[in-house]
């Protein structure tokens, strides 16, 4: 095998297992989300489009954005379960209302600039301790 | 382009680059320098933009998780509604005024013309052809339409007899297609209790909604007025001051009894200790058996902001007391303030006061429990915008409920 070929390999297979996790994790904040939905209250929304839409507006959203952030190497499996973790809690923890379907899109929202912002810190905390060692 | 370096082992944020050298050194020609540099300030344009974005959607999270919570909170309140509300909960308050201002000038009640048959009432009635019910109403427009202004039994029958009554009327001779409802209860039969919305300041004594042992003698529910702190004035409830009261402010109060009664604060109603609730909702619109004569002078301060002078018609509520102490409710579409007023002094009342302004908020429902004990509510009119079960669970704004009175 060549340096290159084993290169793509290991990084193709490390950006699905990123995608699957960021894609497992959202999926069960949506799940949260339903089953906090699930009794009945005024504005409440049928549960299959609750999840339907979550799909649409969070899972598929968060696991591009990790799938974009793993071909550029901005992002890493730790940073993943940490948001995605963040999201199923934040979703289990709605207080049933009306209109719930929008907080998957918030979810989504603030994920996906959590994933950009921990990037962000992470290369400005690099670059620091670079410029510090050569200093 | 090093090779050299073992990809997995550079820092995160620039494998990517690494991967793709790697690449078109197998594929592509070797970059020129200068290629290399526009490359170089692409890339690092594109990331202080990446920064910039995400530095901005930071700032905005705040702001937006507020208004996602205001969205997604409780109660049957629509989209728009919900939106109106969070604006005027953060200071948008005359931005909301003038955008309204603005949709009502394009959106003005018809003038002329008759009621269609869509708008009339939805409510259940009790098919009794003669009661011995308040006399009819006048309609003040020019030629009545059939049943216009004729009392039917609402709710009901209590001991074979109805004590509760509506009735379907023009608001002015202007506009003769819009049709309102107004509602007579006779205290004697029934007795009222105020209850909170999740927008009201704690602390309360009851829940938000009707409670479930209160529901089989649940005969109708409407509205209390404007967000509290657009009143005006204040808010007991349980006999715990919400929001201190304003003298001269219109007032409905229930006593302990269950006795509603509407006057001015400080005037005709003065004594806190026995009651149970008064809310208070802008000036009085009607006193001494007359329209407020400020109805036709005021400049948009005192009743709302709804177009010059408060001459545009759109939705409105108020209530009334007469002098034999019925409750007057009138409501629905076409209503000026002055209409509005009018409307009550027509039905009897000799206090009157404005409950709410706009098609989302004016709402009084009917209500029926069956054998098993299941209740049901129903809209009065079908332009309502909430279902006719709002109230059975919680909502945002306070509302008034009506129950008949226990022997």
């Amino acid at each position: 095998m060549t340096p290159e070929l084993h290169w793509r390999n290991n990084e193709t297979y490390r950006r699905r297992r990123a995608v699957l996790a960021a894609a497992v994790l959202s999926f069960f904040g949506v799940v949260a989300l339903t089953v906090r939905e699930s009794g009945p209250h005024p504005g409440q929304i049928a549960m299959p489009l609750l999840v339907g839409i979550g799909i649409v507006v969070y899972v598929a959203p968060f696991a591009l954005s990790v799938d974009r952030g793993m071909r550029r190497g901005r992002t890493d499996m730790p940073a993943i379960a940490l948001v995605g973790t963040a999201g199923i809690i934040f979703l289990a923890t709605r207080s049933v209302g009306s209109f719930s379907q929008v907080w998957p899109a918030f979810t989504a929202i603030v994920s996906i600039t959590l994933l950009h912002a921990i990037d962000y810190v992470r290369t400005w905390i690099a670059d620091s301790v670079a410029a510090g060692g050569s200093g | 382009m090093s090779v050299m370096i073992d990809p997995l082992l550079a820092p995160q944020h620039e494998r990517s680059d690494r991967t793709n050298s790697i690449e078109f050194n197998d594929h592509e020609p070797p970059l020129a320098p200068d290629s290399e540099l526009d490359r170089f300030g692409r890339r690092r344009t594109r990331r202080w933009i990446g920064r910039i974005t995400v530095g901005v959607t930071v700032v905005l999270l705040p702001p937006l998780y507020s208004y996602t919570s205001a969205l997604t909170g409780p109660g049957s309140d629509s989209l728009q509604a919900r939106t109106v509300e969070w604006a005027r909960d953060n200071h948008l308050g005359p931005v909301v005024d003038r955008l309204e201002n603005w949709y009502y000038s394009r959106h003005q009640a018809v003038v002329g013309g008759v009621p269609s048959v869509s708008v009339l009432p939805t409510a259940p009635r009790v098919d009794t052809p003669v009661v011995s019910g308040p006399a009819p109403l006048q309609t003040p427009a020019a030629v009545p339409i059939p049943g216009e202004g004729a009392w039917t039994p609402l709710g009901p029958l209590i001991n074979g007899k109805a004590d509760a009554f509506v009735t379907s009327i023009r608001p002015d001779n202007v506009h003769t297609s819009s049709i309102d409802e107004v509602v007579n209860f006779d205290p004697k039969f029934f007795s009222f209790r105020a209850y909170p919305g999740t927008k009201i300041p704690q602390p309360w004594d009851r829940p938000d909604y009707v409670e479930l042992n209160r529901r089989p003698s649940l005969v109708a529910a409407f509205s209390g007025g404007f967000r509290l702190r657009d009143s005006g004035g204040g808010m007991i409830l349980g006999g715990a001051v919400i929001q201190p009261m304003t003298n001269g402010i219109a007032t409905m109060s229930i006593d302990k009894n269950g006795v509603p009664n509407i006057g001015m604060w400080g005037r005709d109603i003065v004594d806190s200790s026995s009651l149970d609730s008064a809310r208070q909702n802008l000036d009085p619109i009607v006193d001494n058996g007359i329209a407020n004569p400020d109805l036709l002078t005021d400049s948009n301060r005192k009743w709302g902001f709804t177009g010059p002078k408060n001459k545009t018609a759109v939705w409105r509520s108020g209530a009334g007391i007469t002098a034999d102490g019925h409750l007057i409710w009138v409501g629905g579409p076409g209503l000026t303030i002055e209409a509005l007023a009018q409307t009550l002094v027509r039905a009897g009342a000799i206090r009157g006061m404005q409950l709410e302004i706009n098609q989302e908020w004016v709402q009084l429902n009917t209500y029926s429990t069956n054998s098993s004990g299941k209740t049901t509510g129903k809209r009065l009119m079908s332009g309502m915008q909430h279902n006719g079960n709002r109230w059975l669970t919680e909502d945002t704004r306070d509302f008034v409920a009506a129950f008949v009175r226990s022997p």
